[in-house]
């Protein structure tokens, strides 16, 4: 084992045609609790751990990543042919400490089955009315990236097998910092019934 | 094998990149100017993320977004915004939503610009109007830039409304 360690402010130089180059990780400060992996990208775990895909019947009805460094600074949602069983709007909530979701306050809307348009308080709307079990399969990606402080803004674009194009934008100003991101819908207790989700973040 | 880097947030290679996401400082667009802007970014960044939240202006043109290279490109964008049946080319700007705006518009959402090549930057976002309910599909792609993109601009399409809510900032990374 080798260890290298470069205090006080350092610059790495390299010859003019080189190139910095390690598989690995950088790490940018000397506190675990705010260290970025620079230029690194972290892949969650997909649906959270849980059953992949979704199982048609018995699926969760919230999919919840915890642990989220303090660091992050961009993260992106990604859905692969995800459904609920019911009608409920899926939307992704952002949470707080170890953990609370903020569940109002979101600014934001969003158009989809190439004809309506929809606002949603409660979180970042990613989608219509699932209109029935699998009914609705959803490809496509949001992300939430840091404006400042603890205000976060989201962009989404995503397709639904029904031939529809689903966009949105939203911003939240949370009371702390960001902890952990919720995948739930608007009712709440739709079951994700088939897909898979999963989320990426760099700082 | 570990590496730690202690006393700076960040590693500068040989280019001058900065490995990692650089934010800026967030600029709020409350304070009726016409336009808010990034100056100064450097000419190794590919990718630049612009995020607006509760963006609100007392005119009826939409909020748009300029780039620059020590001036501002004002024509030559390819795109639309998108919103069901509306469909709103513009070629001032990467616009920030479709037809036209309202003094009560609230406007949240993000953008992100990518270096295509050379001088080529393609963008795409999408956004939401709180006030009603409205979401807007974004892109378009400027080829006309003289030299590297060193600024980013918001602005309205009739340059001269101003804006009165909301915040603005930009993390960029190469």
């Amino acid at each position: 084992m080798s260890t290298l360690v470069l205090v006080s402010d350092t610059l790495i130089t390299t010859p003019a045609a080189g190139n910095l180059e390690y598989d690995g990780q950088f790490f940018g400060t000397d506190s675990n609790a705010s260290r970025a992996q620079l230029q690194r990208i972290v892949q969650g775990t997909v649906n959270a751990g849980g059953t992949n895909p979704f199982p048609a019947s018995s699926g969760p009805t919230a999919v919840d990543y915890t642990n989220i460094p303090t660091w992050v600074k961009k993260i992106t949602v990604m859905f692969s042919g995800v459904s609920v069983n019911l009608s409920s709007i899926i939307q992704v909530q952002l949470g707080t400490g170890s953990t609370t979701y903020t569940t109002s306050g979101y600014l934001g809307g969003g158009w989809f089955a190439n004809t309506t348009n929809a606002s949603l308080t409660t979180g970042i709307s990613v989608i219509t009315s699932g209109a029935g079990a699998g009914a609705r399969t959803v490809f496509g990606t949001m992300t939430i990236a840091n404006l400042t402080g603890n205000t976060w803004v989201a962009s989404a674009t995503a397709y639904d097998n029904n031939g529809s194009a689903l966009v949105a934008g939203s911003s939240i100003a949370l009371a702390a910092t960001l902890t952990a991101v919720r995948i739930t819908t608007v009712l709440g207790t739709d079951l994700f019934d088939a897909g898979s989700i999963n989320i990426l973040y760099e700082g | 094998m570990s590496t730690v880097i202690d006393g700076s947030a960040s590693v500068t290679i040989n280019s001058g990149a900065v490995l990692g996401i650089t934010s800026s400082t967030v600029i709020p667009t409350n304070t009726s100017l016409a336009s808010y802007e990034y100056t100064a970014i450097p000419s190794w960044v590919k990718r630049i993320t612009v995020m607006f939240n509760g963006l609100s202006t007392n005119g009826v043109t939409a909020p748009q977004i300029q780039i620059g290279s020590t001036t501002y490109v004002t024509s030559g964008y390819l795109g639309a915004a998108m919103s069901g049946a509306e469909v709103t080319n513009n070629a001032s700007g990467f616009l920030l939503n479709s037809g036209t705006f309202i003094a009560t518009g609230v406007l949240s959402g993000g953008l992100i610009l990518s270096n295509l090549s050379g001088n080529i930057w393609v963008a795409y976002g999408s956004s939401g109007r709180s006030d009603i309910a409205r979401g807007f599909a974004l892109g378009g792609v400027l080829t006309t830039l003289s030299g590297a993109l060193d600024r980013v601009k918001l602005i309205t399409v009739s340059t001269t409304e101003t804006f009165d809510a909301g915040s603005i900032n930009i993390m960029y990374e190469g």
